[in-house]
């Protein structure tokens, strides 16, 4: 009840003053209680979880390609796009962007400092979501991870199985960053959204005009094809997440100033290696279990607490000792409504569904649009 | 006579930090990626990879002050791309050798790699390559145009410029941790196919 009239006033309030807007926030509303609803009262984080997850991607892209053409009229950045600083920035920069604005005091990004999509406003966003989230944000914030995460769902049966996968990729990550953050320091470009991003496929990228541009753009959907479609589907793992981002990898790291963790109840655990085989992010290991731990890169989507048959797995806080309680049992209604895991997932939702609500309250709008006009673009 | 040592010097002061973000790609997942014991452990590399950059520099400085102009107009673009070559070899079968220790190379590579000292063609083959601050040391040996000249030269700079490389060394206190050397050597394997690219860019262009 208080999620919904937190996330009703604060997803119709700042639309007041745009009825279409403020009822397709209605619509969002009434589907995010219902969720929240489900979530809690079946317990199944991770089910909820990543229909939430999904919407709020799909709704991105739906949302933001459009708007792009709005603006610029075309999805392919020309240099006269990036020269007049009309680059919208994602957090995927913020790693590359720290060494050159501290050696420099440059921002090697075309973005302005203080626009709606610029860098003051996303840094602030993202630091807010990493204290609230720490590395949840990649399982509750990032407008991208619901993509591999929602064709990871879409496939019936796994088709590759976990047993022969060399658990040696999941450093992968921490490897790319490194490296993206020196090369962005020597080029003084934002490499990983010249060369690497996935998500340009979805969203903006160069426009092609020669065979480099050509290249970055045949590597982009190369990537997003490999690691965000097709492994998911058949690995039914978050394999751009869990193989490649190298923004994840930052966010294992920095997301430590989060105070909750997944961890595993040494006297409830028989080792039987469910959660190994199910975890998206390919953060439980033998090697990691057989400590009773989870890795830092573990993106506290519930995954394991749902699937774990002696209910060993719960999201606590660090340095409290593990109570006997998961989010699937029931006590008291004081102790149900107190304990870490509802507090993370409540601020997880509130952050979560203020956040996406702009683009799939936006995106409903513009499905609508489509059905009346053929277009997804506003005239 | 003290000309080029004073040019030398202010320019490897002037252009050091340039040359510790050059070198870092190679000798950061270097530092990493193997476990040394103690201090001297850790110089060690750090001494071998900085020889090897001393023996390209001397060579560099040989042969521009050497035969001046042929060098400036030939030698470059295909030095530069096959020390990326070099390097693309070399750090995609190290990077593959520690990372995945249970891979089977083949029976040359493997006692091959154990043999030569990895650290100082890593140091050679970036010696070679012409970065901005080596660039414009090429360009002051070049219009001197004496042997004397550029053999100063290089040595000084590369004395200073080693200088900013030193803290590095300090990267390989971290090698104690295995999931450290795990991320430095996938590293080695994406820089490889970095230096790939770079490589063939400069041998096409």
């Amino acid at each position: 009840m208080l999620l919904f009239l937190l996330l009703a006033f604060m997803l119709l309030g700042g639309n007041a003053n745009n009825p279409r807007m403020l009822a397709a926030s209605g619509v969002y509303l009434i589907f995010l209680t219902i969720l929240t609803y489900l979530l809690f009262r079946t317990g199944r984080i991770a089910r909820y979880r990543s229909i939430f997850f999904s919407t709020f991607a799909i709704g991105f892209v739906i949302s933001f390609i459009p708007q792009m053409l709005e603006m610029r009229g075309n999805i392919g950045l020309t240099a006269q796009d990036m020269a007049n600083l009309d680059v919208p920035l994602c957090h995927m920069t913020i790693p590359m962007l720290l060494i050159p604005g501290a050696v420099y005091g440059v921002l090697i990004f075309p973005t302005r400092l203080f626009s709606e999509l610029g860098f003051f406003p996303m840094l602030f966003l993202w630091l807010g979501a990493t204290v609230v989230l720490g590395k949840g944000w990649c399982s509750w914030g990032c407008f991208y991870g619901g993509l591999d995460e929602f064709f990871s769902k879409l496939s019936p049966k796994r088709r590759i199985s976990s047993k022969k996968f060399n658990y040696t990729w999941r450093f992968f990550p921490f490897a790319l960053l490194l490296v993206i953050v020196i090369w962005a320091f020597l080029a003084l470009e934002p490499v990983y959204c010249t060369w690497l991003c996935p998500f340009k496929a979805v969203t903006e990228y160069a426009k092609p005009v020669d065979w480099l541009t050509w290249l970055q753009t045949g590597i982009f959907i190369t990537i997003f094809l490999g690691l965000v479609v097709a492994l998911p589907l058949l690995m039914k793992r978050r394999t751009q997440c869990g193989l490649f981002c190298p923004i994840g990898a930052f966010q294992s790291v920095v997301g430590l100033v989060n105070p909750y963790r997944v961890r595993i109840d040494r006297e409830k655990c028989d080792q039987c290696g469910a959660c190994i085989g199910q975890c998206p992010t390919f953060s439980i290991t033998k090697e990691t279990l057989a400590k009773h731990k989870v890795s830092i890169t573990c993106a506290r989507c519930g995954r394991c607490m749902e699937i774990c048959p002696r209910n060993a797995v719960q999201l606590s806080l660090v340095g409290v000792p593990l109570k006997g309680h998961s989010a699937s049992t029931s006590g008291s209604l004081f102790k149900e409504v107190f304990r870490p895991d509802t507090f993370f997932v409540f601020g997880a939702l509130l952050f979560g569904g203020i956040f996406s609500n702009g683009f799939v309250a936006g995106s409903l709008l513009r499905i609508i649009n489509l059905i009346q006009t053929g277009s997804l673009v506003f005239q | 006579m003290l000309e080029p040592v004073i040019r030398a010097f202010l320019l490897g002061l002037s252009t050091g930090a340039l040359c510790l973000g050059y070198c870092s790609p190679v000798f950061v997942p270097l530092m990493l990626a193997e476990q040394r014991e103690g201090f001297y452990g850790k110089l060690i590399p750090f001494l071998q990879f900085t020889l090897g950059r001393f023996t390209a520099y001397m060579t560099f400085g040989l042969m521009v002050g050497w035969a001046g102009s042929l060098v400036v107009e030939k030698v470059p673009r295909l030095f530069i791309g096959l020390s990326f070559i070099g390097l693309t070899i070399l750090m995609f079968l190290y990077g593959l050798k520690g990372g995945f220790p249970n891979l089977q190379l083949c029976g040359v590579i493997s006692p091959l790699l154990r043999r030569i000292k990895i650290p100082f063609v890593f140091g050679l083959f970036m010696g070679f390559n012409l970065c901005p601050p080596f660039l414009l040391a090429f360009t002051d040996v070049f219009v001197s145009g004496e042997i004397y000249y550029g053999l100063t030269f290089f040595l000084v700079f590369f004395l200073v410029t080693s200088l900013f490389l030193f803290p590095l060394i300090f990267l390989g206190y971290l090698s104690a941790l295995p999931s450290l050397r795990k991320v430095a050597q996938l590293a080695a394997l994406i820089i490889s196919v970095i230096y790939l690219f770079l490589g063939v860019t400069q041998l096409l262009s």
